[in-house]
């Protein structure tokens, strides 16, 4: 069965304090840091597209695992910002990386959920062309849209980039996914000349549904707090993962992955940005991962250690 | 059904961090100045609608800034 074998993550070197950002807004360092949980928001240089964040994350892919670029059947890249309105980025990434003439590329455009989904969409995929080895790529830098003016959204935002392998004889594979949208939200975020976020909407909206969605397809998996090792939710900011939690009802709270103090909301990199690392401590079997954002969409599925698996 | 102050005061209790009963005494105090930020009054405003079906849209927000303010609201609308 396919699954994950791999998760490498990028993150550009700029960093911009978000402190010292905030003052001309007026908030007190502790909003920024323990509600909105930003300390500081990574920036790409200005000329690099999503494509090139996808390279320099398959740049550190080369450096943590054996992979052969021959081997690649499939790339999929998730960004609702790409290089150009077409052709599409995970053509450019093919170029860029120098992948083989008979690897399937397509792009998925989703931002927050778009982790989740991707992984649904590339494992049916694969498993429906019998394809071998594949690279989900996540990679959808908000700083080319951002309104830096806009404190709704300036201090929240981040960028990043991360590829997984997506393989047979993989590590971690997956069980149920559960997925919904309400598209009466899709104006609370939307970027028509910068990005624009009723920040009020998409708070009602992620507090009311996610907990929900996340207790119901834990039921449909007979799964208790107990059997999962870690939560591990879209970082839209520390105020959203503490509520996610509080109307969960989490009782052991370290099981919540909380991350994004040091580079920000990454928009679908936010996910396997923090499953990268987790997946490495032997005593993590079992991941719920949920996203959640712009669309409204929304995205959830449990990920199991192979062992674990029937 | 209506909302009462003493209501309105357990849910800012819950949806609060920092807060005391005691500094709650003023139904006329604007919730900035009792300490309660953007976010945690997106909290109160959510819990006080999935209690009692009244949702403060984003237009009233304005005049909805105060205990006293929050009861009038949700019971002229129950």
């Amino acid at each position: 069965m396919i699954g994950i074998s791999h998760i490498s993550r990028f993150l550009p070197e700029t960093k911009i304090d978000n402190i010292e950002f905030s003052k001309k807004y007026g908030l007190e360092p502790s909003f920024v840091t323990d509600k909105i949980g930003v300390r500081w928001r990574r920036r790409k240089d200005e000329i690099h597209k999503s494509s090139d964040l996808c390279v320099f994350a398959f740049e550190v892919l080369k450096k943590e695992y054996e992979i052969e670029l021959s081997e690649i059947d499939c790339c999929v890249v998730v960004t609702q910002n790409p290089d150009f309105n077409l052709p599409h980025t995970s053509a450019i990434v093919h170029e860029k990386l120098g992948l083989p003439l008979e690897c399937a590329c397509f792009d998925v455009s989703l931002g927050c959920s778009g982790y989740v989904y991707g992984l649904s969409i590339i494992k049916s995929f694969m498993e429906a062309n019998s394809l071998k080895k594949g690279l989900l790529f996540t990679a959808d830098p908000y700083s080319d849209i951002i309104d830096e003016d806009d404190k709704n959204t300036t201090l929240i935002f981040g960028d990043g980039a991360t590829v997984s392998v997506i393989e047979e004889d993989s590590q971690f594979e997956f069980s149920k996914f559960k997925f919904g949208t309400n598209g009466k939200g899709y104006k609370d975020l939307i970027n028509e000349e910068k990005l624009y976020m009723n920040g009020r909407a998409v708070f009602n909206f992620t507090a009311k549904v996610i907990p929900q969605e996340i207790k119901a397809l834990m039921e449909e998996l007979n799964l208790k707090e107990g059997d999962i090792s870690k939560y591990i939710l879209h970082q839209g900011s520390k105020y959203i993962v503490d509520t996610i939690t509080k109307r969960l009802q989490v009782t052991d709270k370290n099981k919540v992955v909380f991350d994004m103090i040091d580079y920000g909301n990454l928009v679908s990199s936010s996910i396997p940005f923090i499953l990268a690392k987790e997946m490495k401590n032997p005593d993590n079997d079992r991941f719920l991962l949920s996203g959640f954002g712009v669309g409204l969409s929304w995205g959830t599925t449990v990920l199991e250690r192979k062992k674990l698996n029937k | 059904m209506s909302i009462t102050k003493d209501r309105i005061k357990e849910i800012i209790l819950q949806e609060t961090t920092s807060l005391k009963e005691s500094d709650l005494q003023n139904a006329d105090q604007s919730f900035h100045d009792m300490g309660i930020d953007s976010l945690e009054q997106s909290s109160i405003f959510l819990s006080v609608e999935e209690e009692f079906g009244v949702e403060v849209s984003d237009e009233d927000l304005e005049d909805v800034q105060t205990i006293n303010q929050l009861q009038e609201y949700v019971n002229s609308r129950l």
